[in-house]
């Protein structure tokens, strides 16, 4: 017992250095939900009607949801059991819901957001420089932006680095990560408005908004890839069934085919991506957060005529964006650096000293521009 | 439009609001109007189909019931066969009989390709010809009065509930149903609620959870490992058992939620202990069927023991034809009527056991456990894709046999896993003699079973397309 309790006294420690401690927001709501479910529950056991059962059914849901996914503690158990077990971005997911009850522990100049090729490119200066923050999912794209709008906007960033390129405006959604997205209660309704008339292009788009919607009536149903992962631990199934665990793919594989395929890219997408884009830095706007939209990159061995026009229209289309809201800014690459081929470890992350020289010519160039 | 699919929620949101609203004499046309809704939904062409045969049996059943000509009568009756096992036979049988046609003909150097037509089988096609044909059956043989209402009759032919999987209903229950006035009050709503409940369960958690695994072993390349065939096999049993008895209570509960009460159409198939019993506990709508129909006809147990094996022989083979054209359900109808007949046999030879206590129990679940694996083996046959795989995993099994691979721990794992609450179900339901037993519990015995069961359903449900497996029959 005493190895139980100081070892999560030692976790728990880490978390509080590295996330802040929770947020009296937090504890508030903890102690509203815990009063009213309890005074629910006492009316509802002296309540003698046909309802009593369904509704003391609903409040032991309810309940349920509180000690389940409405806490850091519990999500941090779940990243600290099944992180193996699940993908990459069910694992963020997990960190993500653990570290939102936290209050940052000290003022956030640059908060990084994006997807692992974004991670490549600033962690390593992140890693030693604490104003620099990192924000990331696998496969975040501009929906992802909009989606987590709120949580970004809850570490109250100086300054929101993104490293958008065609390459995120393209392409398709990651629709089974996207799903995992944050509740969005009436705004669904605009998410539905926009993403249906994408199922022509793209029919998956369908299921998503179906899994989206029950998602957001049933959190059970959208985090049971955590419960999913428990039982797969516990009857060990990737070693029953020789799966190759995603942890476990090398960065870099199969680099050949990912550069062939990006070098087709499909502009279907184009416009749908850009206008989550454009939502989400309209409300970084409202909040008077500045948004700096870097002109990213990707591997040069897939640039193509065809990839070379996108860009050209992404560009202007970012440029524009940026003219039109009071707190936005693009910055196109050339005013950076340029990425070679062997700056990168496969079709789209670069090296990490690569991405270090890259963040630090960054931050020059903002502070530059502030003095 | 599948049954655990949004588009049906939304579908029988709206039939039934407006089904509240309507009198009698029109709830009956909004749910004809309803249910060629329902079933247009997959391929509106074969409608006609359904209105073939619903015109024909109509005007069949009049016609056999106003005629005192017994030649007359028997014509009309053929006409209603006809139409209807002509179209189930060139439907579902056609492509069939042709492949096996032209292999035989390509023996002795004939080319048969001519004949090939690239046939579609039109879902539920074989439930509601075996309802029709019942209908016109019971008239000719004079325990039925024909349906005067046209529409009311149709809807008897179509009710959306049980049009595509069941279960089969007989003209004598469903009709006075369909005639009357229905009533709907809490106890039809929390027995329909509690049966489509039980029905989602049975198929987004057990069966849709235990497909791919058994999947992944019966589209195997090379050779299986024995262990990982015999769970599969087990997988298998609980799988369609999901899926079929998970249709039916669905079916069975928005009937009833509607004000119709369907005949219970599974029980308790995996806590028998012979062959007989299984059948009155699996698909009791067709093994009844089959007993009315065919059995009977052929002469039952009337003719001595040797004409009692060969009808319940045939019966069960072409109950097994029934479920599809292939010959592993040939060769299962073969297994099923060979069970039966072994069972009759032995059954009054074998000397009868006194015994009491927990002696009675543990002989009890002994003899469980061999019927499951006697079913089991049946499964095998239902299930394997051609007559070649069930030889190959029976090999397997008996000869290469690794008990404690961590594959076969695994699916063991998996399968008492996703089947141990059904079986917890089963139990109450087995030891109150009543599917509805748990609708029936005390509140602070019920409401758990029924949060665990959402609990499930949600987190650990599978939800994708997955169709039930009885609409290809």
């Amino acid at each position: 017992m005493s190895s139980f309790i100081s070892t999560f006294e030692r976790i728990w420690g880490r978390v509080l250095a590295e996330w802040g401690p929770l947020s009296p927001s937090f504890w508030t709501g903890l102690a509203v939900s815990t009063a009213v479910l309890g005074i629910a529950w006492f009316i509802c056991r002296r309540f003698r009607s046909p309802w009593r059962g369904p509704a003391c059914l609903v409040i032991f849901i309810l309940a349920m949801r509180l000690v389940l996914f409405d806490n850091s503690f519990s999500w941090g158990f779940y990243s600290w059991a099944v992180d193996k077990e699940v993908g990459w971005r069910q694992g963020g997911v997990i960190k993500q819901e653990a570290r939102k009850y936290h209050s940052y522990p000290h003022p956030v100049k640059y908060l990084v957001v994006g997807s692992s090729q974004t991670d490549a490119v600033y962690r390593s200066y992140a890693a030693d420089h604490d104003e620099m923050v990192m924000f990331s999912l696998a496969g975040m794209g501009p929906m992802d932006f909009y989606l987590y709008r709120e949580y970004i906007a809850s570490f109250r960033p100086e300054t929101i680095l993104l490293f958008i390129s065609e390459f995120d405006l393209a392409r398709q959604p990651p629709w089974d990560a996207v799903k995992l997205g944050p509740a969005q209660g009436l705004d669904f309704l605009d998410l539905y408005a926009k993403v249906s008339p994408m199922i022509d292009v793209w029919p998956a788009a369908e299921g998503f908004l179906k899994e989206f919607g029950a998602g957001e009536l049933f959190p059970e149903y959208k985090y049971g890839f955590v419960f999913r992962a428990f039982v797969d631990r516990f009857l060990k199934k990737s070693k029953a069934l020789k799966l190759t665990n995603v942890h476990d793919i090398e960065m870099g594989e199969n680099r050949e085919d990912r550069i062939a395929q990006l070098s087709k890219m499909d502009p279907a997408g184009l416009d749908f991506g850009f206008s989550f884009l454009a939502d989400f830095a309209k409300y970084c706007d409202a909040q008077g957060l500045e948004v700096v939209i870097v002109e990213g990159q990707y591997n040069p061995l897939a640039y193509s005529a065809h990839n070379l026009e996108l860009n050209r229209r992404v560009k202007a289309q970012l440029s524009g964006l940026a003219d039109r809201l009071e707190h936005c800014r693009f910055i196109p690459r050339t005013e950076l650096m340029n990425f070679t081929p062997d700056d990168f470890h496969d079709a789209s992350h670069v090296l990490l000293p690569k991405g270090r020289e890259f963040s630090r010519r960054l931050v020059q160039y903002l502070e530059k521009g502030r003095n | 439009m599948l049954f655990n699919s949004l588009i049906f929620v939304v579908f029988f949101a709206i039939v039934y609001l407006l089904y509240l609203s309507l009198s009698h004499r029109w709830q009956n046309r909004m749910l004809l109007v309803a249910s060629y809704v329902f079933y247009g939904a997959w391929d509106w062409r074969f409608l006609s189909l359904i209105l073939a045969s619903t015109i024909a049996d109509y005007f069949c059943g009049l016609g056999i019931h106003a005629s005192r000509d017994r030649r007359r009568r028997k014509a009309l009756l053929l006409v209603s066969l006809t139409v209807n096992l002509g179209l189930l036979g060139f439907f579902k049988y056609y492509g069939f009989f042709t492949d096996n046609l032209q292999e035989l003909a390509g023996l002795i150097g004939w080319n048969l390709d001519a004949l090939t037509l690239n046939v579609i089988l039109p879902v539920g096609i074989s439930f509601y010809t075996f309802q029709t044909l019942s209908y016109t059956i019971d008239i000719y043989r004079g325990r039925l009065r024909p349906e005067r209402n046209i529409f009311d009759f149709a809807l008897f032919v179509a009710f959306f509930p049980q049009l595509v999987a069941g279960p089969i209903e007989r003209a004598w229950r469903l009709l006075p149903q369909i005639s009357l006035p229905r009533h709907i009050g809490l106890k039809e709503i929390t027995d329909g609620a509690w049966l489509c409940l039980y029905g989602f369960f049975l198929k987004v958690f057990v069966a849709d959870n235990l497909a791919p695994l058994v999947d992944r072993v019966f589209s195997m390349a090379g050779p299986v490992p024995g262990g990982e065939a015999l769970t599969a096999v087990y997988a298998f049993a609980f799988q369609i058992f999901g899926d079929f008895a998970g249709y039916s209570s669905i079916a069975i509960g928005v009937a009833k939620l509607l004000g119709f009460d369907l005949m219970n159409n599974f029980l308790f198939p995996y806590l028998v202990t012979n062959p007989r019993d299984f059948w009155r506990n699996w698909h009791i709508s067709l093994s009844t069927w089959l007993r009315d129909y065919l059995y009977i006809p052929l002469g039952g147990n009337r003719g001595g023991p040797t004409i009692t094996q060969r009808n319940l022989f045939l019966t069960m083979l072409l109950g097994g034809l029934w479920h599809g054209a292939a010959w592993t359900f040939v060769l299962w109808g073969a297994y099923q009527g060979t069970t039966l007949i072994l069972h009759r046999q032995f059954e009054s030879r074998l000397p009868r056991l006194r015994l009491s206590g927990g002696a009675a129990t543990a002989w009890y679940w002994l003899k469980v456990i061999f019927m499951f694996h006697v079913t089991c083996l049946g499964w095998l046959i239902f299930r394997a894709q051609s007559v070649g795989q069930v030889w190959e995993m029976l090999v397997a099994i008996f000869t290469n046999f690794t008990p404690l691979s961590w594959t076969t721990v695994y699916y063991l794992a998996m399968i008492a896993f996703y089947t141990w609450l059904v079986n917890v179900i089963q139990f109450i339901q087995r030891a109150n003699g009543d599917v509805l037993a748990v609708a029936g519990l005390k509140g602070r015995w019920r409401w758990p079973i029924v949060t665990l069961m959402f609990y499930l359903m949600v987190v650990w449900g599978e939800y994708g397309s997955n169709e039930f497996i009885y609409f290809n029959f």
